[in-house]
């Protein structure tokens, strides 16, 4: 076919279906819930040059750490002079180098055109455990990264096609869901095999020529795009601060001033506090994710999300921070509860420039929950997130009860868990009395509580907003804050946010997430709702 | 007069009226503007096919009164929902799961009960089965003073764990009705099985449409009554199959996609005529195209939609509509159909829809106003539309307006030449379009060369070839008439029932006796469901399939019940070890893995019932030699293809004969379709006269 634009589009929108349907193999060959229930993974492909060319992520925290991450482990694979052959694979969690943490496993596969790399195909998958000091790998304490489960340098996982037994056996035998472990690495290596099948059909169609000057008009499309949607902004600068919680630390800060200039943004986050031995320093990538999650919302989120969108915003995170901390500096909650709070202080930030398409915060956390034991003979773990209060809008309130900003993964039915684990769900409400007061209110937590049927079983929490509420805009209330509660021998006692307890049979933990903060002064609301608020029973009390 | 079966469905600008006589086999044909009342389309169709002397014997309807009801927030009943103490919220958080990743304002579907109409109820049923709290008379009653006060129409029960025994929903309900003057369901009644959202949601939907569904039925009903007597009348479900009146009312969430079924089941019947047992359905119109499956002569049904629900690039948003559980055709759809407007984008990029010019003003060719190219427009300059009119010459075409808006709108902003930009577009919407081929095939574990693509809808035969060809698809079907093919298959239907079990064993837990225990069970009903319908025992068939999952997975596949194993006092027992070794294959074939060594856990028993219904039948036609008649032969045209521009016969399909043969490059125009033909293909007109198209080498 003649025609450049056209040869072009249809490769373009073909590398966006390739990373999709590699994204659905992946579900699809995925043995655990996580991956094949929630959809904690992420796939994409690159060019010979590690730029990204099309992502299919389905949770935001995977944008923009996955590509970071790949430039860094191949840029180890030719340091350590790692030479890549047709058919291999290379495997790698090392957060410093992969750009999330420890549970996140990235395989990387070359797709050969001849004798030469032209392009990869990668993909990104959370396990569930992957050893550690707590099922879920996610301990509250910890203070190195040792402490958080198995390390992986770039390794080939694959060689010429044949998977590595040994390393198989060795990373599964590290977690305590090792049979869950292979059938999530066998259908990562599934969707990198199919991604790379697919790009040199592409390549066998078009041509290497074809397929490269597609791939750049691509990334200079996409950086045209955002280039074009960033230029609408006012040329002004906004700033925010805010913090993270840890019991023992106080004055967690973190602070960033975002500046646009032209169809430019610079974001500098100095001010931030330095890393901390505590499991909330976010990687460099982590970091990353929250300022494209933020870019991607307030410009057109459906430009194709490749390198040129990269290309418009500078980035300046200061080494040795709590936002690009350094090996071996503990990192599993940076990803859920740091990336978390770096959107909200983003959007706050950005609120300057953009005010019309910024809600108020949200309940700011992932609220995730980690258990497991040993019941009949086997271990078992249980991870799951749970959903917050949205922040009001200007003209509508926040959504009760929903997933915010860096994460949207599924809840587990009830009735499944009450079957499958030596659990219970005794409640699972909206909490009343959370949601943010404001012209609009914030949208209200939820209160979901865990009944314990063995003995000997380890609970971790991990959330956040126990001590700092979800703020509101323009006069708006804060959303009511992270409550976590324990039921022992029938009394009530709270219990910190972050922490691993041993509970035994009997035992109820209840989970009350925080809500969003409101839009404008309460006492603007207007009537209807303010009935509707008190029917309803959701909104803040005095 | 001609006793005949009539289909009617109604879409949302033209209502089909397909009619079809038992006897002579003839059928006829016409197309109504809708009407804003369902009710009078269905009855003006009728009257026109009388006073063409159709006499009404079964009328056969697929409606959109659920789906619109849904989609619009209009006429909602004001529902109740009495649900477990703790478990007040479960209707409206859902999943938790937003439906838009990177929409900041993104809103959830306004819940079908609200909040204050929500009640919680002091009771317990474990997991096992047992009561742990009963329902306590004094509550129910507090319960019932609130509802009665909020003026609720419906209610409807959902505890938690009720898939496992209904005995708590039961009381509730018996309560209530001694209580209250309004209809009260059952979640574990409608849909009993585990996964408490799911069950809310799909008894709630079912409660919200009961008033709706009852309201506009009854008064079809009783219209049709008054003015042809009682015939029967048989709704379209989501399944493909047919329910009667009293069925959809009962059961409303059967006949929400009542629409989009009736295309693949014409597919089936036409897969089965010619012995062709693996069909990917396509059909493009002129603002969708949709992909379905049948596999080994069985359709590819997803058991839980979104309805009213959302898509992006062809797969459903999960949390954007309201999940109902009932076995539905599961197509993939994108918004490419003849009126998608091709546009240059402030990247400079090419892109074909989602936008379509629709039927007004439709294309630019129309000339009705239409001023943006669109993917009709690019057929025409490619020499692949008659360059001079459509529908047998009652629609004249512009083809210069077509180059025209093609010419200034896309080839020269681009600096392209005219042909390379309408073969461009056609080749963007094509790469679309085998996308969600793709994902009806590949994604859900088969492989498309393996299978013959069926053609229709008004447009879809024009693009078919392209897109066998991008997909290794060597054979394709373009049945006679394309444009109504889907509308035939309202008249191809059979009654259908679902009649489901829960069970939540493993195999190790239940053995094959007390699998055909609970299958006696629901035959049981079924069987009295059919008498008390009119119908005799023995034309009842069953189809029996469980719903099975290693343990600890939350998803689960649908796997067919074969008889064997033990006798038992049940009769022939069910062979358990086949059931496991297939759901193991299937799981492989589906995910790519099995795990022979994990148990497997039963979650439901399924059992379809089918009656057959009166049907249309096709008849073989008159059939010539393997060349062409010359008459058929109407003008040969130069047709752009992706590589070259070729020297083109064109043919008229209402003139070939069975056996005649057609060598690509061709045209073949009819009155509602036009099928291309391109060099490396050779069609064939069977005996049905469908034209079966094969790829040379």
């Amino acid at each position: 076919m003649k025609g450049n634009p056209i040869v072009s589009e249809i490769i373009k929108s073909s590398l966006t279906f390739c990373s999709e349907e590699m994204g659905v193999a992946l579900r699809n060959s995925a043995y655990s819930p996580n991956i094949k229930d929630r959809m904690d993974h992420s796939c994409a492909i690159l060019d010979s040059g590690g730029r990204l060319l099309a992502q299919a992520e389905h949770i935001p925290v995977h944008l923009g750490s996955l590509p970071w991450g790949l430039k860094k482990t191949l840029e180890y694979v030719e340091r350590e002079g790692m030479e890549l052959f047709k058919g291999d694979m290379v495997i790698v969690n090392n957060p410093y180098l992969s750009g999330t943490h420890l549970n996140d496993i990235t395989v990387i596969s070359p797709v050969f055109h001849g004798n030469s790399i032209v392009a990869y195909s990668a993909n990104k998958a959370h396990h569930s455990d992957i050893g550690g000091k707590v099922p879920g790998s996610i301990p509250a304490d910890a203070t190195e990264l040792f402490q958080e489960g198995i390390i992986i340098d770039p390794v080939k996982l694959v060689n010429r096609g044949k998977i590595d037994n040994n390393i198989l056996s060795l990373l599964s035998s590290n977690s305590r869901d090792p049979y869950q472990r292979k059938g999530d690495l066998r259908a990562q290596i599934a969707a990198n095999i199919l991604g790379g099948r697919r790009l040199t059909s592409l390549l066998a169609e078009y041509g290497l020529r074809s397929f490269e000057s597609a791939a750049e008009s691509a990334l200079d499309y996409s950086e045209k795009m955002t280039r074009l949607e960033i230029a609408r902004f006012p040329d002004k600068s906004g700033e925010a601060t805010d913090v993270m919680e840890m019991p023992g630390m106080d004055g967690i800060v973190m602070h960033v001033v975002v500046t646009k200039k032209n169809d430019s943004i610079t974001i500098d986050y100095s001010g931030t506090s330095s890393q901390v031995r505590a499991p909330i320093n976010g990687v460099y990538g982590v970091t990353l994710s929250a300022v494209y999650y933020v870019l991607k919302c307030i410009t057109d989120p459906d430009i194709m999300m490749n390198d040129g969108c990269f290309r418009p915003v500078t980035v300046n995170a200061p080494s040795g921070t709590l936002l690009n901390p350094t090996f071996p500096y503990p990192v599993s909650a940076g990803n859920t509860e740091t990336s978390m709070r770096n959107a909200d202080l983003l959007l706050r930030a950005f609120y300057a420039l953009v005010p019309d398409r910024i809600p108020a915060s949200c309940g700011g956390s992932m609220n995730n929950v980690m258990i497991g034991g040993l019941a009949g003979g086997r271990t078992w773990s249980f991870y799951e997130t749970n959903a917050v209060g949205a922040g009001a809008l200007n003209g509508r309130d926040g959504i009760d009860g929903i997933h915010c900003n860096m994460t949207n993964t599924l809840n587990t039915p009830a009735e499944l868990v009450e079957v499958y684990y030596p659990l219970a769900i005794a409640g699972y409400q909206f909490r009343e009395g959370s949601g943010g007061k404001g012209r609009w209110r914030g949208g209200a937590g939820v209160e979901r509580s865990y009944l314990i049927k063995s003995d000997d079983t380890l609970f971790t929490v991990m959330a956040e907003r126990e001590f700092h509420g979800p703020l509101g805009l323009e006069g708006g209330g804060e959303g009511g804050r992270t409550e976590v509660l324990l039921n022992h021998n029938g009394r009530t006692q709270r219990i910190p946010s972050k922490c691993t307890l041993s509970l035994s049979a009997g035992d109820i933990v209840t989970v009350r997430t925080a809500g969003g903060g409101g839009f404008g002064p309460y006492a603007e609301r207007d009537r209807a709702s303010l009935e509707k608020d008190t029917r309803d029973r959701l909104v803040a009390r005095d | 007069m001609a006793a005949s079966l009539i289909g009617i469905d109604i879409g949302g600008t033209f209502t089909d009226i397909v009619s079809y006589d038992e006897k002579t086999h003839d059928f006829s044909y016409l197309k109504l503007p809708s009407s804003p009342r369902p009710e009078d389309g269905v009855m003006q169709g009728l009257k026109s096919m009388k006073s063409a002397g159709k006499q009404l014997h079964v009328l056969f309807h697929s409606t959109t009164v659920a789906t619109n009801a849904l989609l619009t927030r209009t006429g909602w009943p004001r529902v109740a929902l009495v649900t477990t103490e703790g478990f007040r919220d479960v209707l409206e958080i859902g999943r938790q799961k937003r439906p838009e990743l990177y929409n900041l304002k993104v809103e959830r579907p306004s819940p079908i009960v609200p909040r204050h109409l929500r009640f919680a109820v002091r009771e317990r049923t474990g997991s096992d089965g047992s009561v742990e709290i009963p329902v306590s008379r004094e509550q129910i009653e507090s319960i019932a003073a609130e509802i009665k006060k909020a003026g609720a129409e419906v209610i409807c029960i959902s505890f938690l764990n009720s898939y496992s025994n209904q005995r708590n929903e039961h009381e509730a309900q018996g309560m209530l009705n001694g209580l209250l003057d309004m209809p009260v369901m059952c979640s574990s009644d409608i849909d009993p099985l585990p996964k408490e959202f799911e069950r809310t949601s799909t008894a709630a939907v079912n409660s919200l449409l009961y008033p709706i569904a009852s309201a506009y039925l009854g008064r079809l009903r009783s219209l049709v009554d008054d003015e042809f007597g009682h015939v029967p009348i048989y709704i379209m479900q989501s399944d493909g199959g047919a329910n009667t009146i009293a069925g959809a009312i009962e059961k409303p969430i059967s006949v929400i996609e009542s629409g989009p079924a009736s295309g693949v089941v014409s597919s089936l019947q036409a897969g089965r005529l010619l012995g062709r047992e693996n069909l990917i359905t396509f059909d493009m119109g002129g603002t969708t195209a949709k992909a379905g499956m049948i596999q080994n002569g069985i359709v590819e049904y997803s058991h839980e939609f979104e309805a009213a629900g959302k898509t992006h690039s062809g797969r459903s948003i999960k949390g954007s509509g309201y999940p109902v559980r009932f076995p539905f055709i599961d197509l993939a759809e994108t918004s490419s159909g003849g009126g998608s407007i091709a546009w240059i984008d402030a990247g400079g990029a090419v892109r074909v829809g989602p936008v379509s010019a629709g039927s007004i003003p439709g294309p630019v060719c129309y000339g009705k106003g239409g001023t943006e190219p669109t993917i009709t427009d690019a057929n025409m300059v490619t020499g692949r539309l008659n360059q001079k009119s459509l529908l047998s010459g009652s629609m004249p075409l512009d083809r210069y307006a077509s180059s025209a808006a093609i010419r200034s709108k896309i080839a020269l902003p681009l600096s392209m030449e005219e042909g390379d930009a309408a073969i461009g577009i056609i080749a963007i919407a094509n790469n679309q379009m085998a996308k969600i081929m793709r994902i009806v095939s590949i994604e859900r574990g088969y492989d498309p060369r393996r299978f013959d693509l069926i053609a229709f809808g008004g447009a879809g035969p024009l693009h078919a070839a392209e897109l066998a060809q991008s997909l290794g698809i060597g054979s394709i079907i373009i049945p006679p008439s394309p444009g109504l093919f889907s509308a035939l298959g309202l008249i191809s239907a059979d009654l259908k029932r679902e009649y489901k079990a829960s069970v939540m064993k493993t195999t190790d837990e239940i053995d094959g006796s007390e699998i055909m225990g609970y299958f006696s069970i629901l035959e049981r009903r079924a069987y009295s469901d059919a008498v008390a319908d009119g119908w005799d025992k023995a034309g009842v068939s069953f189809i029996r399939t469980a719903s099975v999952q290693y343990s600890n997975q939350g998803w689960e596949l649908t796997i067919p019940v074969r008889p064997g194993g033990k006798r038992s006092r049940h009769g022939h027992g069910v062979d358990t070890t086949g059931l496991i070794s297939d759901f193991n294959r299937k799981h492989m074939q589906v995910y790519g893995y099995s795990s022979p060594s994990d148990p497997v856990n039963i979650v439901s028993l399924n059992l379809t019932s089918v009656i057959s219904l009166p049907k249309m039948r096709r008849v073989k036609m008159r059939s010539g030699s393997s060349s062409a008649n010359t008459r058929a032969r109407t003008e040969e045209r130069n047709v752009i293809f992706a590589d070259r521009e070729r020297l083109s016969q064109v043919y008229s399909r209402e003139l070939l004969q069975s056996g005649n043969v057609i060598q690509g490059p061709a045209v073949v125009e009819q009155y509602d379709s036009t099928t291309l033909v391109p060099s490396s293909w050779k069609a064939r007109v069977d005996g049905y006269g469908d034209l079966v198209m094969v790829r040379r080498g």
